[in-house]
């Protein structure tokens, strides 16, 4: 491994990695634009610039060159810190700046635009820039979620790449020449493809922003936690965005901007931008998982837990609901453990399905219980990152084992075994039982128990009892991706109202049932399930780390 | 270059293109030009038919369509004027000219006539200096053009006549043992037949059969041969750096001629082709390439044909081919059509063009003789330097050493535009001095008027005054006057220029020609020209100078390939040596 030295520290780098990686890795950060670890390196924006020294036929030679194109070598020298680097930094900023508006104040991208950090932090000069600014395009819609402000667009190609290399789309592309070029649609394009949001994301300024953030928030009110994408079997990581101050509005457009809703106000969740993973989604997701988490804040969140009466869905404290679940499962058991069927979604936790299975199956012992909720046809895949399985967690239920066991009946078999009145008793954790049961089987059931996020309007007229359930962002927990890769999601935010993790329902239900489940928390479910589900063996939130781990027949 | 005709569909068209390229995406820009030429214009289902059989994207299509000046979405008028209004053609008064055009068409610059007949253009320099000030009406060629000549053309035009081509020969000297030029004199030399009475290919058919590609190399390095495209990179050195391997290399001859001042390949290619392609087998041979494409500017409507005429005649006699004059040697050479952008000189610029793409450099390392045209080890040679060779092969190694110097070796074409009585282009030994070059063989400073600054090498290079004009004309000499030999082509101008006037226009020129991909070049260059512009429109400030200054200095050796350190050093020689000129336009 070559030996260089940074700023006057020796250090070493794996061969093959370019100068400014090198920097980043000891923690010194060279500003750059155009360079991204995951694109083609074009070394245009001339931003990175270092000063490098090396061994040219027997003495030092030293020269200033961007460090996005230099790879390491043994013996080399470099200093990001020299007079001749700073000017050139600075100069570069001054270049770039001759042509960019004075849109600070009403950019979304304020607050982590890098030309704006590189300014202060590298620039600092007052413009010379005297002559009229070239005009372009602003505000241009370019597709279903992404606009475009030609003005503010420093050129670093980084999104017609994305575009190009990744997408293989091409929808964006730098036309003209020189002073004249400008990143545009090509013709008859509009930017709708379904990693389009990503150009957002690799915008170094905000020439590109995401018409679902637009004005929202101001970038540093934003907190952010890692999570999982729910969305799919990929599982790509995500860091979530929120803010629970419905005052941080951006006051301008606030005034400019009054049709904005109460409702989008009050949304907790503000954006979802992806972690970068190279073993997973690399640094990119798709807008099924960008966009996907409007259900969070929706209006119809079941935030109660609720009990029919009469026809009428009413609030009750959560005991009640438990109560009735206790209840009706117990004297639908005691007929016969086989008149109960239980569904869950392959979008519960590793924790959570572990926790239904440890008291349905473990302790209750009973046949029917299954996951296998039918994909929506509408869903497909592709070979970038969407798993044409859209459920985030399937290979979690069947390692549990939340499975028919073997005479069982599966959610395949349940219309028929309802009309035949072999089942009259269903609970279902996070699914809709429409999307498998037909209308004549849902009303044939004897007792029909929820537990649910979301609460939509027209499944009410169904529903006997049901518990609310935390939704993504409320939970953590962690999920088995379609390869066996375990990674863990954290909650941002508390339940809305009283809802709770699924696991701690089952944990109540367990209790209300005198099948006592003895856990506090998700760390105590996973220990339980390291120590008695095989593929899970030894593993803790700890060794599972930010990256996740691979376990099973992938490992 | 052929574009195809009426009878010949874009498919049959595109698979003739096709088949000269390893990829099929190196037919785009000739592929462009065909369906420009059918439809006036690019129209969007045009890049889309092109797209689909190239099978490329239609946005690498677009961005091709949008980079090249030659390449137009809007309609561009049945005929197309374009006249240069750089340097040497604004030195000679192409202003005014410009100005009768716009009058007698009755549209401005940049627009088409109401019946869509006529469109009108300006254009950076056409690379004819020396027949300043020049236009060109479609394809056909106008020189020292008048205020009568223009008139009688639009004319011609509206009446609905054919113009034929007024390109007179470009002034040219005799020299004893020409390298060069010996045949610029004849008659028809670009026809094989005479060429081949005047010993053509002779040297070339010994080489083929004789001679060892190494010892070829050997004998071009010994020669001393620098390149003579401005870099003057040793010629044989940089054939050597090729890998001696057995797979596809490619010799890339350069003739995209458009550094302002610089009008001498195009003389070759007039005047004798023959002997440029005679230096294309001896090369190839020496480099061991079986493929060799001409990139040449497309506005060298004329000098193109008659290239094209040659080759074809030398496909014939046997020169080029499969197994050239039974020597077992293949050589396939093809030419190529440049977009009207300056920066697809560059040689990574002229790769990345000729492979279909925007002329934009790479960054080097790898140099194109490791990688170049479709990552293949290539040679990229200015049509001059090629053009040498068979004069080197033929005389020896010491005969063409007896001119020049030791390290400028030779003899060289020098080409004199501007304020002189007989601008043109002249064969001389490297070392010719500077002052002879303008007083002696273009006949001095014009009538009544005195010499200001000569600007020696093309455009680029740092701008001498008057009384520093006694400098010799090879690499090391004028380096040690602080300017450069460049390609050669010197440009003069008297007492009457304004030199922020010149320079304002040079720097228009830079900042038009910047490929945009360096943020230095393509926001320092544009804002040079209009920091010039406002000066020179009596709205100079305190300060301009120092900022015109820093902005240069900001630009010269930050970028991926020279052009913005070119566009820098006119700027910092011109206010070095005539401050009190750029000192006088501040308020
Ligand atoms: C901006 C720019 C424009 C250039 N234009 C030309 C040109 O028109 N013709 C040419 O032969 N070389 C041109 N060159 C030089 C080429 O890059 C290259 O050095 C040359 O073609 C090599 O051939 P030679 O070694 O035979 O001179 C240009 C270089 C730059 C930086
Ligand atoms: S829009 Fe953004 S990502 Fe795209 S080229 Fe411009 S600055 Fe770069
Ligand atoms: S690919 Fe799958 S996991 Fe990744 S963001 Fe899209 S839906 Fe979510
Ligand atoms: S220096 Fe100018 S012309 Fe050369 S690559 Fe950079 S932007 Fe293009
Ligand atoms: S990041 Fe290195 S040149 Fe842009």
């Amino acid at each position: 491994m070559p030996k260089i030295k940074i700023n006057g520290n020796e250090h070493e780098f794996p061969e093959g990695m370019n100068v400014l990686e090198a920097c980043k890795n000891v923690g010194i950060y060279v500003p750059h634009f155009c360079y991204h670890p995951l694109l083609r390196t074009v070394g245009s924006c001339r931003m990175c610039k270092v000063e490098v020294s090396q061994n040219m036929r027997g003495s030092m030679q030293s020269r200033i060159d961007i460090s996005c194109k230099v790879e390491v070598a043994d013996g080399m020298e470099i200093r990001t810190d020299t007079p001749e680097v700073k000017k050139q930094q600075q100069m570069t900023l001054e270049f770039l700046l001759s042509n960019h508006p004075l849109d600070c104040p009403v950019c979304d991208d304020a607050g982590e635009c890098e030309l704006q950090n590189f300014y202060f932090e590298f620039g600092q000069h007052d413009s010379r820039m005297i002559e009229p600014k070239i005009k372009n395009r602003k505000a241009f819609d370019i597709g279903r979620s992404i606009v475009l402000d030609n003005e503010r667009c420093v050129l670093c190609s980084r999104c017609s790449r994305f575009l190009e290399e990744v997408t293989h789309t091409h929808e964006l592309g730098i036309f003209g020449m020189g002073s004249a070029e400008s990143i545009m649609l090509k013709p008859g394009a509009r930017l709708d493809n379904d990693y389009a949001g990503n150009v957002v994301d690799l915008c170094p300024v905000g020439a590109l922003t995401d018409k679902d953030y637009r004005f929202k928030r101001r970038v540093w009110y934003l907190k952010s936690t890692p999570s999982i994408c729910e969305h799919c079997a990929r599982g790509c990581n995500v860091r979530v965005d929120w803010d629970l101050n419905p005052y941080h509005w951006h006051k301008k457009t606030f005034q400019m901007r009054k049709h904005r809703t109460e409702a989008t106000d009050l949304q907790r969740i503000q954006r979802i931008k992806p972690r970068r993973n190279d073993a997973v989604n690399k640094e990119w997701i798709c807008d099924t998982g960008r966009y996907g988490y409007k259900s969070t804040d929706s209006a119809d969140r079941l935030t109660q837990p609720v009990i029919n009466e009469s026809g009428e869905l009413k609030p009750v404290e959560a005991g009640a609901v438990i109560k009735a679940f206790v209840t009706g499962l117990n004297s639908a058991i005691k007929s016969n453990p086989g008149k109960v069927a239980v569904v869950v979604s392959p979008k519960l936790t590793n924790e959570e399905i572990y926790a239904a299975w440890s008291l349905f199956r473990k302790r209750l012992e009973l046949p029917n219980l299954d996951h296998k909720l039918p994909v929506d046809p509408e869903w497909t895949g592709d070979d970038l990152l969407k798993s044409a399985d859209p459920f985030p967690n399937r290979l979690g239920c069947e390692w549990i084992g939340f499975v028919p066991d073997g005479n069982g009946l599966g959610v395949e078999d349940l219309n028929l075994a309802i009309s035949n009145g072999k089942i009259d008793t269903l609970l279902t954790i996070l699914a809709d039982p429409r999307e498998f049961l037909e209308e004549k089987s849902l009303s044939k059931l004897k007792r029909k128990f929820f537990i649910l996020r979301n609460l939509p309007e027209d499944l009410k007229e169904h529903v006997d009892a049901a518990l609310p359930a935390a939704a993504w962002g409320e939970y953590r927990g962690t999920f088995t991706n379609f390869e066996g890769r375990i990674q863990r999601l954290e909650a941002a935010f508390d339940p809305e109202g009283e809802a709770q993790p699924v696991w701690h329902w089952m944990i109540e239900l367990a209790t209300g049932m005198k099948k006592s489940l003895k856990w506090r928390k998700t760390e105590d479910i996973m220990h339980s399930l390291s120590d008695h589900v095989i593929n899970y063996k030894n593993l803790s939130y700890d060794s599972i780390g930010p990256e996740g781990v691979v376990v099973g027949d992938k490992a | 270059m052929s574009e195809g005709n009426g009878n010949c569909s874009l498919v049959e068209v595109a698979d003739g293109l096709k088949a000269k390229y390893e990829q099929p995406r190196a037919a785009l820009v000739p592929l462009l030009f065909a369906v420009q030429t059918r439809d006036g214009r690019v129209t969007d289902e045009a890049e889309q038919e092109i797209a689909d059989l190239l099978q490329i994207d239609t946005e690498q299509v677009h961005e091709a369509v949008t980079f090249y000046p030659l390449l137009s979405e809007k309609p561009l008028g049945k005929i197309l004027i374009q006249v240069c209004h750089n340097i040497s053609c604004s030195l000679l008064g192409v202003e005014p000219l410009i100005d009768v055009l716009e009058n007698e068409l009755g549209i401005k610059a940049g627009e088409v006539t109401p019946d869509g007949e006529i469109g009108l253009r300006r254009s950076e320099c056409l690379g004819c200096c020396c027949d300043a000030p020049m236009m060109l009406v479609g394809e056909k060629f106008f020189g020292n053009l008048t205020e009568e000549k223009v008139k009688d053309v639009v004319a011609k035009l509206k009446a609905g006549e054919e113009v034929v081509n007024d390109s007179p020969l470009t002034p040219t000297n005799e020299i004893e043992n020409p390298a060069l030029s010996g045949n610029f004199k004849v008659p028809n030399a670009s026809s094989i037949k005479v060429a081949e009475a005047r010993g053509a290919y002779q040297i070339a058919k010994k080489v083929l059969k004789e001679m060892s590609p190494e010892e070829i190399t050997n004998q071009v390095k010994a020669s001393g041969l620098r390149g003579q495209g401005g870099a003057g990179f040793p010629t044989g050195l940089k054939w050597s750096f090729v890998p001696k391997t057995d797979g596809q290399k490619y010799l890339t001859v350069n003739c995209d001629e458009s550094e302002p001042g610089t009008c001498k390949d195009r003389e070759i290619l007039r005047r004798d082709p023959h002997k440029l392609i005679e230096g294309i087998i001896i090369a190839s041979k020496a480099i061991g390439v079986t493929k060799s494409y001409i990139y040449i500017r497309r506005e060298f409507y004329e000098p193109a044909q008659i290239l094209d005429r040659a080759i074809q005649e030398a496909y014939d006699s046997g020169y080029l081919g499969k197994d050239i004059l039974g020597t077992g040697m293949d050589l396939d050479v093809y030419t190529h059509p440049g977009g009207g952008a300056y920066i697809c000189g560059e040689e990574t610029g002229l790769i990345q063009s000729l492979e279909g793409r925007k002329g934009w450099p790479r960054i080097k390392p790898p140099f194109p003789a490791v990688q170049g045209l479709f990552w293949k080890p290539t040679v990229v040679n200015n049509v001059e330097t090629i053009s040498n060779v068979p004069f080197i092969m033929e005389k020896g190694v010491e005969a063409y050493r007896s001119r020049g110097t030791e390290k400028s070796p030779g003899t060289k074409l020098f080409g004199v535009s501007g304020h002189v009585k007989r601008p043109g282009v002249y064969e001389l030994p490297m070392g010719v001095p500077l002052r002879d070059l303008i007083f002696g063989y273009a006949d001095g400073i014009r009538e009544g008027h005195s010499l200001k600054a000569v600007i020696p090498g093309g455009s680029s290079v740092p701008i001498l005054k008057a009384e520093e004009i006694d400098v010799n004309m090879d690499f090391e000499s004028t380096a040690e006057a602080g300017t450069m030999l460049g390609s050669g082509g010197a440009i003069v101008m008297d007492e009457t220029v304004k030199i922020p006037e010149a320079l304002e226009v040079l720097s228009r020129f830079y900042a038009h020609e910047s490929c945009g991909q360096c943020t230095p070049c393509r926001e320092g260059g544009i804002w040079i020209y209009k920091i010039l512009h406002r000066m020179n429109s009596g709205l100079g400030r305190k300060g301009d100078i120092e900022l015109l200054l820093d902005l240069a200095a900001n630009m010269d050796g930050t970028t991926i390939c020279p052009l913005a350190a070119a566009a820098a050093w006119p700027v910092q020689s011109a206010i070095k040596k005539f401050p009190e000129e750029f000192e006088a336009l501040l308020y």
